[in-house]
């Protein structure tokens, strides 16, 4: 993993798309005749986003956490009957042996909601977090949201799985089971996924200026939640 | 300096926000390109047509709207000449860009990475004029700088990005229809072009939207092209599906008569994890139904318990690509020399095996050293065969009798009955083969056969040397001619001939005559056709 490699990647993108932005501005009038909007800009960032070249978050994840299991080959399904949920087992004993959030940390509304819901809840467990934490519930799932000035962070799982009828019978619906934790930036919200107890457990970082604020163009804040995640809940 | 970056950028930005062109559409017909069919050169698309999420309502409010690229559409960094206003983006056939080329991980799309939604332009090219509306019933549960999730009670997460003039909050409880915001070009710092960017989101995983959004868009318009019906379940093995047979109510298989040939060995099967039957709900195995290659090797790996918790990255063979059905045990069973696929770098998954191919399966993952008689038992298997020793090996071993008293009848479709009687027999499940601690002793004569064949179950009279008989061959000691016409039709005899054979094999009467008679005929269709 090279971070300032990327930053310096992003810093050029940014200026080239700056520069031309000037050039925008001189040259408003025959700009709209070509396209309506600040299409260099928007190229730049565009641009970022396709290139190979980009920081792409496979190879950052695969620096850090080790190589990442993926289709290589097309993929045909033509099955179009939706699949149908099923309850997934809940792993209680691994459960039952994770680490717990400090109850002095866990507000009374948050700690409320998530007591007897039936699947581990994990939450990071940090002050500032589950103090603005807002949790939102349903029988079988719970979104935790926590809004700053700059960012959102928003956990969840759930225990519903999907599945369909196939040629062998019954077909569990793909999710990640391979991976540790799998970090990706999908339309620049950073995404961090890990299996536990059967289930999947999903951060997602989400900045007010998501191309420049650390929090999401790096690893480092989404790992950091990801490592402090505890049972604040469910009924183990 | 970031802020003077941010202050210019978006300055720059500012001016995008005139509208140069609203590409009033007219009426004109709803078409799209098939699901996984992106733009060229834009990547590799996932070709699934599943629609997900169904019966939910298209997320804008009204049409018409474009899903289409914008990177590789008019206006974007790949795309041709012309602004993101231009009328060709807001002209139809719809076209997929799930998938579409991204830096992002994507663990469902070729390759792993992707875009992981669908973006859809609203019907003018307008900023923050078109409501986006909730997808389906369920609750709020994140609002960020411009993306509003909404969580159904599925669990499967609905998001809206480049959102602005958001109408909800965390929390709230919202309607099918009901305004979340609007489209917009938001995505923080720099803007984007005017689209939604719609994902879906569950269990770890970005899935596909692409037809989700067709129907339920159809379902806004009125489309009067009907929705084509879904195709009919897809059959459990070469084209076959299960039918509930009378006599097995009580059964574990309901297509499956507990007095008939392989019941007992296919819940072995299943009580030992190997196979989870071919329908659930109620629970079938279609016993009559032939074996695929694929199903065949999953069952021998699973019985094996070869590990396949870590397959390869790269597909041994190209008809079984990484991520199919079945593709670590294909990968378990080619590691472990259970098999070399059927040439050219193929493994032929959706072939049916024959019961000589089935023999040499089972032996070469039984590791079970070959035995070559002089002269062959089966009067129908020459000396000079590829699976000649296979087949004589599962005989020595008492994993197989033939389909009668001399015959193997090698070309017959293995049923997915019979594989359960092969498999049960090698790996002695629950001691059902009477003879596999003393191999040797079998192959002097087939009377220690006949002696397992009395502990099998108590299938009485009709398990005896016909026990693995296919369907459609002569249950008793006929001449050779005849069972060779019957094992043609048995290698022809077509999918829906399973389904009519369900009457116990062996019990013989008219049921089964009737049986045999529609199978034969639906295989001479089947075989016209082929031709």
């Amino acid at each position: 993993m090279n971070h300032d490699g990327c930053a310096l990647r992003r810093t050029l993108s940014r200026l080239a798309a700056l520069s031309l932005g000037f050039a925008l501005v001189g040259s408003a009038g025959c700009m709209e005749q070509k396209s309506p909007d600040n299409a260099n800009a928007l190229h730049a960032v565009q641009a970022e986003l396709v290139s190979a070249e980009s920081c792409a978050d496979d190879v950052r994840a695969t620096a850090k956490l080790g190589p990442i299991l993926t289709i290589d080959e097309p993929v045909e399904i033509e099955a179009d009957v939706a699949p149908t949920t099923f309850i997934i087992d809940v792993d209680w004993d691994e459960a039952r042996g994770y680490g717990r959030v400090d109850a002095r940390l866990l507000p009374e509304e948050v700690a409320s909601k998530v007591e007897h819901l039936p699947l581990p809840v994990l939450l990071p467990a940090l002050g500032d977090i589950l103090e603005r934490m807002v949790v939102v519930t349903d029988e079988y799932w719970y979104a935790a949201s926590v809004a700053f000035e700059d960012h959102t962070v928003l956990v969840q799982a759930s225990r519903i799985g999907f599945e369909r009828e196939g040629d062998e019978g019954r077909e569990i619906e793909e999710r990640i089971v391979e991976n540790d934790f799998l970090v990706s930036r999908n339309s620049l919200i950073a995404t961090l996924s890990f299996p536990a107890f059967g289930l999947v457990y999903t951060i997602d970082v989400e900045c007010e200026n998501p191309d420049t604020n650390v929090l999401c163009t790096e690893d480092d804040y989404i790992l950091s939640l990801a490592n402090a995640m505890s049972i604040a809940g469910g009924t183990l | 300096m970031k802020r003077f970056l941010i202050l210019a950028t978006l300055a720059a930005a500012s001016i995008g926000l005139v509208v140069l062109d609203s590409a009033p559409v007219a009426a004109q017909s709803f078409t799209y390109k098939p699901a996984g069919e992106l733009v060229a050169g834009s990547g590799r698309g996932r070709a699934d047509s599943t629609t997900y999420v169904s019966n939910m309502r298209f997320p804008i409010e009204r049409g018409p709207a474009f899903a289409n690229s914008q990177v590789w559409g008019h206006g974007g960094y790949s795309g041709p000449a012309g602004g993101q206003c231009h009328s060709n983006n807001y002209s139809y056939p719809w076209r997929d860009n799930y998938c579409e080329t991204r830096s992002w991980s994507v663990p469902m799309c070729p390759g792993g990475k992707g875009h992981q939604g669908q973006d859809i332009r609203p019907s003018t090219c307008e900023n923050s004029k078109h409501n986006a509306v909730a997808a389906v019933d369920g609750k709020i549960t994140n609002i960020g700088s411009y993306s509003v999730s909404l969580q159904a009670s599925d669990g499967t997460r609905h998001r809206y990005l480049h959102m602005s003039h958001v109408a909800v909050s965390v929390g709230q409880n919202v309607k099918k229809g009901q305004v979340l915001g609007r489209v917009s070009n938001k995505m923080g710092g720099t803007p984007t072009t005017i689209h939604l960017h719609y994902d879906l989101y569950r269990n770890g995983q970005f899935i596909p939207t692409y037809m989700s959004l067709v129907n339920s868009y159809k379902s806004l318009m009125g489309v009067n092209t009907p929705v084509p019906p879904p195709p009919a379940p897809k059959p459990a093995a070469g084209g076959c599906e299960g039918t509930a047979a009378s006599g097995a109510s009580s059964a574990l298989f309901k297509d499956f008569v507990p007095t008939q040939t392989g019941y007992r060995e296919s819940e072995l099967l299943y009580r030992a994890g190997i196979t989870s039957g071919c329908k659930q709900s109620p629970l079938m195995f279609c016993p009559n139904c032939p074996a695929t290659r694929r199903h065949m090797v999953m069952f021998l790996v699973r019985a094996a318990k070869l590990d396949v918790s870590k397959p390869p990255t790269r597909a041994t063979f190209s008809d079984v690509p990484v991520g199919s059905m079945g593709f670590a045990h294909v990968e378990a069973a080619a590691k472990a020399g259970i098999t070399t696929g059927c040439g050219n770098g193929k493994f032929c998954p959706d072939n049916t095996v024959t019961r000589a191919q089935a023999a040499s399966l089972v032996r070469r993952t039984m590791k079970w050293p070959l035995v070559r008689p002089a002269k062959s038992n089966f009067k129908d298997v020459a000396t000079s065969s590829t699976h000649y020793a296979d087949i004589e090996t599962l005989r020595s071993r008492c994993v197989t009798r033939g389909c009668t008293s001399d015959t193997f009848c090698p070309n017959a479709e293995l049923t997915r009955a019979h594989a359960a009687v092969f498999i049960a027999r090698a790996f002695n499940l629950s001691n059902i083969n009477s003879c596999a601690v003393n191999p040797a002793a079998q192959t002097a004569s087939s009377s220690p056969v006949m002696a397992a064949e009395a502990t099998n179950g108590g299938m009485g009279p009709a398990a005896g040397a016909e026990a693995e008989a296919p369907p459609g061959s002569n249950t008793s000691n006929t001449s050779n001619t005849s069972n060779t016409s019957n094992n043609n039709h048995q290698s022809s005899a077509g999918p829906s001939g399973c389904s009519a054979a369900q009457a116990p094999l062996g019990q013989g009467g008219p049921a089964q005559l009737i049986a045999l008679l529609v199978v034969g005929m639906l295989g001479l269709r089947r075989a016209r056709a082929k031709r």
